[in-house]
């Protein structure tokens, strides 16, 4: 008991924190609390109170799982031997600054006052989330371009033929305002791939953007039957979210893809257009590019 | 101003490690064996094992928020795979297993209902154990299938005026809106903002132990 420490917080702090723990916040009031709160310790306690809620309601009335679901999940888990932290995606890494536990603990120096909340934040949970020490804190991060992570992607698999590489093919689509070079790697084993391409429309992000789709082998046929037979069938299937890109730049642009589940067999690649901010299930209706396997 | 500190149970498991999650932990597991470490080396059994340890209680924390039973099951899976990727910033130090877990999870729905809207505005509230729990007295949370935490925090959900315990219940478990909240059970909307927030920071305080005589109190 006898480290605890207490603090107190404001009502607008208070209530900026509940809304944002609720996932009830309005974009507006985001610059106002990063400043109330710079390094997010009142917003992740009220996340972590929202959670531990969360928690005894679902112990008290547990909802079953579906049939097959851990099984699923269990086989997603990636083989032994792939490598497990996409550590070379930091360019695209939002997390926070990387922060000691030590750092937010000691309870030393002229900047005691939030230095004290900061700790008490930290012991309830709020280094949860944060990035820990790096095995080796001497050697400063490298921020690697996307062009630069692509470029060892492609080195390291020089002696072999495990790098899935497809040309695009472009459709009729108005996005395509040029001729379309570039193509699109993937990597199986890492679960990581890059996109280059010409010839799309540089987009405004508050108008529209570009989602990628990862058209996985194992996952089931026949959800968008509306797309008919085109491509074996490949497009009815229900793909994965390969993440959301913008075009800002007429030239060759190089985008990470940024796959929200294990791609387990990729065999197809779709750009589509849609609204700011992307979307969970596309309907498909704009598809400016695929990637997919020749003959 | 509203004074708040520690959560007790952070200290609870730097003294005693991963607490029992009941019904949604693999009874068969190691259930006190810690994984996140494991896992954050790449250890693929760690992997399975804490997908077997949560897989429940992530499905009940998406299932009760998002309508769509494909959607959730999509989102369980990049929830684990979330977790995969950011286990090496888990410190076992400084706070429980489940709660990172469940932040991960948390932070995943509300990016999905806010990338596609919130559920139907009308709620039924299918917790009917939970609002037993919240309306019974020590006897009846003492009775239930769920962990000395769990019924720790349910007590203190039921010492709230019942405003604001339906407000947290409406937001927090079943992931409605302020103004869903509002069009539920009548309030006005800024009245329902009021009570979920105050709430939320009196769920806090009152999962506070007591404060040291000696400790001293900071503004910001």
């Amino acid at each position: 008991m006898s480290d605890h420490q207490h603090y107190e917080l404001s009502e607008r702090l208070i209530a900026l924190c509940a809304d944002y723990a609720t996932g009830l916040h309005e974009q507006n009031d985001m610059n106002e609390l990063d400043r109330l709160d710079p390094d997010m310790s009142a917003r992740e306690a009220f996340e972590a109170v929202a959670a531990e809620l969360d928690i005894a309601f679902a112990e008290t009335d547990p909802v079953e799982m579906p049939n097959g679901l851990e099984e699923r999940l269990l086989a997603s888990v990636p083989a032994p031997g792939v490598p497990d932290q996409p550590e070379l995606r930091l360019v695209n890494d939002q997390s926070p600054p990387v922060r000691t536990s030590q750092q937010l603990q000691s309870p030393r120096g002229a900047w005691f006052p939030w230095l004290v909340a900061a700790a008490s934040v930290a012991v309830t949970g709020i280094v949860l989330l944060r990035p820990t020490p790096s095995p080796t804190p001497d050697q400063p991060p490298v921020a690697l371009t996307a062009l630069e992570q692509r470029d060892a992607l492609i080195e390291a698999h020089a002696n072999d033929e495990d790098l899935l590489r497809y040309a695009w093919t472009p459709t009729e689509d108005p996005a395509v305002v040029g001729e379309v070079t570039g193509e699109l790697i993937w990597d199986e084993e890492r679960d990581e791939g890059y996109m280059t391409i010409t010839g799309l429309e540089v987009n405004d992000p508050s108008q529209f953007q570009y989602q990628l789709w990862i058209f996985d082998a194992t996952r089931p046929l026949g959800e968008l039957p509306q797309h008919g037979d085109a491509f074996g069938g490949l497009l009815t299937q229900r793909p994965i979210d390969g993440g959301v890109f913008d075009i800002t730049d007429t030239g060759e642009v190089v985008i990470p893809i940024d796959a929200k589940l294990l791609v387990q067999q990729g065999v197809a690649f779709a750009v589509t257009v849609e609204p700011p901010g992307g979307v969970v299930v596309s309907d498909r209706s704009r598809v400016p590019l695929l990637a997919i396997p020749s003959g | 101003m509203i004074c708040t500190a520690i959560p007790s149970r952070y200290v609870e498991h730097r003294q005693s490690g991963s607490r029992n999650r009941g019904r949604h932990r693999d009874m068969t597991s190691n259930e006190h064996t810690p994984l996140l470490a494991e896992v954050a080396r790449g250890d693929q059994d760690a992997m399975r094992t804490l997908i077997k340890r949560y897989s429940g209680l992530v499905w009940s924390l998406v299932r009760r928020k998002i309508r769509s039973q494909t959607d959730a099951e999509d989102l369980v899976q990049e929830i684990f795979a979330d977790v995969w990727k950011s286990a090496h910033r888990y410190d076992a130090s400084v706070g429980s297993e489940d709660t990172f877990v469940a932040m991960i999870t948390r932070r995943r729905i509300i990016d999905q209902i806010r990338r596609i809207g919130r559920a139907p505005d009308q709620v039924t509230l299918d917790a009917p154990g939970a609002d037993r729990a919240c309306s019974g007295d020590d006897d009846t949370i003492d009775q239930m299938d769920t962990t000395p935490q769990a019924k720790r925090v349910m007590r203190v959900l039921r010492s709230l005026r019942p405003e604001r315990r339906q407000t947290i219940e409406l937001a927090v478990i079943h992931g409605l809106s302020h103004s869903q909240i509002a069009e539920s059970t009548g309030m006005p909307l800024g009245t329902v903002k009021a009570h979920l927030r105050r709430g939320l920071d009196e769920v806090r305080t009152l999962l506070t132990p007591q404060l040291p005589a000696d400790s001293k109190e900071v503004s910001r």
